[in-house]
């Protein structure tokens, strides 16, 4: 691999990833389950995502210079391998699917009840497929051009409506029951935190210190969330913000800067879509990466038009409504994360282990 | 080479057509001309039949800049339309049977509802303001005193939109008297629903002149009374009910005690002398305790005197100050209790003893609440402390 991003883009593009959707799909239940606590779920979850990330970079180590799609065929052979890197790819189409849809229900919702969600689909996916192109280190340089914009303005007008601020809100504190929480929000760490694995198909290209970095990266998010949450209990209280579908964009709208300055959640929208981007463009070069690591086709453009076709139909088809997803969150979310993200490489790393072990004895018989 | 040339721009000519197809904006194009821009509505429901009347005062843009528009003579700034139907959500789909605009109600200011409304409930009300992505909870919200056709359909002096007007009232209320506080939004109403907290909003009451007006007629008309609307007192809401009206004085003391910092200006009788005083309020905090498992709720306030706006004789030297502030600290304190007693008779929990006993000893709350006389036998002691501070433009009256 000769192209490398540094470390700096690597953590930039690991926090952005992991906010992606976060803020406003899973908020509000969050605060609906952590109540006037809620801030404090991000901090066991992330330590979760610390954990499950650990058994990565473990997997990674074993494979230096291997992405997730490789790293199959290295442990089980090519036939079974490709199994596993092909389910992979699907991984990555399914959660790019889920972004997209999540995407168009927002701004339906929101700003732009009339367009056809495909049409969402389809605009995100040529700017996301056309940096694709352009290779890993337009997406980790545009990340980090884009960052900033994000950065300051979204911290900006949620410091602009603390006047509606209340500490009594967060009373009384430190009276959630953490485990039955825990089991409650179990969705939280499959998503974002376990859907993450998708950046090890950028360990390869990142400068020495990706443990560090992705680590950071995990914890500067989950502080990120946790602050988030923090000012949104405070300024909307857990009643509202536990019953709003979309609490950050709402507590928005409601700043009035004056009696001149009001209606700026353009602002947050244009935050929140440019982060959803970030999502989309990750998960599409890691679909893309998939096929071209496992196939490496000659023609990149028939593949690369494929997958914007079949992500948007899968954009459109992932589910029927907000209803079935929040469902489907509540129920298969983390189970169907573990699975990936937990499962297979745990898997993968015992079978390295296994094969290790016998190496070794056939070495020692033979020797 | 040319060929490859052609073919560059041809593909370049595919991909600007079919982004050009899918610009999202086609179908969500808006043309301001095309709105019907939303300044204030009210709600009406028949308690009995369930029937929903909206008010909806939308903008006039033609006649907003000028009194009189270029052509077809003078226009009223608002349009008031009323429409019925059994649902909310069935009333603005049916709005285009007579609005020839599209509804865009991210621009109001106001919402008023019918008193028989308040007092069957808001959550129904609350629910569809919240439900709209457009509508924003954060305006005001009032209770009409008297007819609700009336107050949504009278044209007022100063301001060309009634709604730019009761906003602006609502604002110098909260600023400069004791009689309003910022919390009378439609999301500090939903807000407290769950709660069951007791919330007071402002009421607004309608008086008209002659049967038709023209808007131009009453910017004429020097008798600002004849054709106004009035913030009159205000309507306490238990959940989603309202439950009782509340006159000025009333205000004064419930905003007091529940930590409002404005300010307020009242004539008041101390030992047989007369005085003006302005009170504002510049510290508060509240605490609460258990002894034997009784509420103890203590209220420390620190007010500000002004003589500003005396015509009176004010305080001379120390010691009359002194004894004014003493005398103060006597009144407002035995008032104040007063009016805790008054309400906690009627059951009214206004300074929220359940809340502050629920957020402070969340594992002994349902002990101490469940005893259904924990409002009465709550102790609550109120700390009031005074400074006078300023003085008008005359130390001495003549």
């Amino acid at each position: 691999m000769y192209v490398k991003i540094s470390r700096w883009q690597f953590f930039l593009l690991t926090v952005n990833y992991i906010l992606g959707t976060s803020y406003f799909v899973i908020f509000q239940g969050l605060i609906k389950q952590g109540k006037q606590d809620a801030w404090l779920i991000p901090w066991w979850a992330g330590a979760f995502g610390i954990a499950v990330a650990f058994l990565w970079i473990l997997l990674q180590r074993l494979y230096p210079g291997k992405s997730m799609a490789q790293i199959p065929i290295s442990v089980l052979g090519r036939p079974l391998g490709i199994v596993i890197s092909i389910l992979y790819f699907l991984f990555f189409c399914i959660l790019a699917g889920w972004v997209l849809r999540n995407l168009s229900d927002f701004l339906n919702a929101t700003i732009m009840p009339e367009s056809p969600m495909s049409v969402f689909h389809v605009m995100f996916l040529i700017v996301a497929v056309y940096t694709v192109l352009q290779g890993v280190e337009t997406i980790a340089r545009l990340n980090q051009f884009v960052t900033p914009f994000l950065f300051f303005p979204f911290w900006l007008v949620l410091l602009v409506a603390v006047s509606d601020w209340q500490w009594y809100r967060f009373q009384p504190a430190f009276q959630t029951d953490i485990l039955s929480t825990v089991i409650n929000t179990n969705s939280f760490l499959g998503f974002p935190y376990m859907e993450s694995l998708a950046l090890m198909m950028f360990f390869p290209y990142v400068k020495d210190g990706v443990k560090k970095t992705f680590f950071g990266g995990i914890v500067a998010a989950s502080l990120s969330m946790s602050l988030t949450l923090f000012m949104t209990i405070g300024i909307l209280g857990v009643e509202r913000a536990s019953r709003l579908t979309y609490p950050i964009y709402s507590l928005v709208q409601e700043v009035s800067i004056g009696e001149e300055l009001v209606h700026i959640h353009s602002i947050i929208s244009v935050v929140l879509l440019i982060l959803i981007f970030i999502k989309v463009l990750v998960l599409v070069f890691c679909a893309h990466e998939s096929l071209d690591q496992l196939f490496r086709p000659k023609t990149k453009w028939p593949v690369i038009l494929a997958l914007l076709v079949f992500l948007s139909a899968l954009g459109s088809s992932i589910y029927e409504n907000p209803i079935q997803n929040k469902e489907w969150d509540a129920k298969y979310t983390f189970l169907y994360d573990f699975f990936f993200a937990v499962f297979l490489p745990g898997l993968l790393l015992v079978t390295t282990w296994i094969k290790k072990t016998f190496k070794k004895r056939d070495g020692v018989s033979a020797g | 080479m040319k060929e490859r040339k052609r073919f560059a721009i041809g593909k370049a000519l595919i991909a600007t057509v079919l982004m050009s197809t899918v610009l999202t904006a086609c179908w969500d194009k808006v043309e301001i001309n095309d709105l019907a821009l939303v300044s204030m509505f009210g709600v009406d429901i028949d308690p009995e039949t369930g029937i929903k009347t909206l008010y909806y005062q939308i903008i006039n843009p033609l006649a907003v800049a000028s009194a009189k528009s270029t052509s077809g003579g003078e226009q009223a700034p608002v349009y008031t339309y009323k429409l019925t139907g059994k649902s909310f959500g069935e009333i603005r789909s049916l709005a285009y049977k007579v609005l020839p605009r599209k509804l865009f109600v991210a621009h109001y200011k106001a919402v008023v509802v019918s008193e028989r409304t308040a007092q069957h409930g808001l959550r129904e009300i609350i629910n569809y303001i919240e439900v709209q992505s457009t509508a924003r909870s954060s305006i005001p919200m009032l209770v009409a005193d008297g007819s609700i056709d009336k107050i949504m359909k009278i044209f007022l002096p100063f301001d060309r939109l009634p709604s730019d007007s009761v906003a602006s009232r609502l604002r110098l209320l909260t600023q400069e008297s004791l009689l309003m506080s910022k919390h009378i939004r439609v999301k500090d109403f939903s807000e407290q629903l769950y709660d069951s907290k007791f919330i007071v909003m402002p009421m607004i009451r309608g008086k008209s002149g002659s049967a038709k007006q023209r808007s131009s007629e009453i910017a004429s008309n020097i008798d600002a009374e004849e054709n106004n609307l009035f913030i009159s007192g205000a309507a306490l809401f238990h959940g989603d009910r309202m439950i009782e009206r509340l006159n000025d004085t009333d205000l004064i003391w419930y905003h007091l005690l529940t930590g409002v910092k404005g300010k307020q200006t009242l004539k008041f009788q101390l030992d047989g002398k007369k005085i003006t005083l302005q009170i504002k309020q510049v510290n508060y905090n509240k605490t609460v305790k258990l002894n034997k498992n009784k509420p103890v709720l203590t209220i420390n306030m620190d007010l500000q005197l002004s003589t500003g706006l005396a015509t009176e004789p004010i305080p001379q030297n120390w010691e009359e100050v002194k004894d004014l502030e003493r005398k103060m600290k006597q009144y407002l304190t035995s008032e104040l209790n007063q009016f805790f007693e008054k309400t906690s008779k009627k059951g009214w929990d206004l300074l929220d003893i359940r809340g502050e006993v629920k957020r402070t000893f969340p594992h002994k709350a349902k002990m101490v609440l469940n005893n259904s006389q924990y409002l009465k036998e709550a102790d609550v002691v109120i700390n009031v402390g005074v400074k006078f501070l300023n003085i008008g433009s005359i130390i001495k009256p003549f």
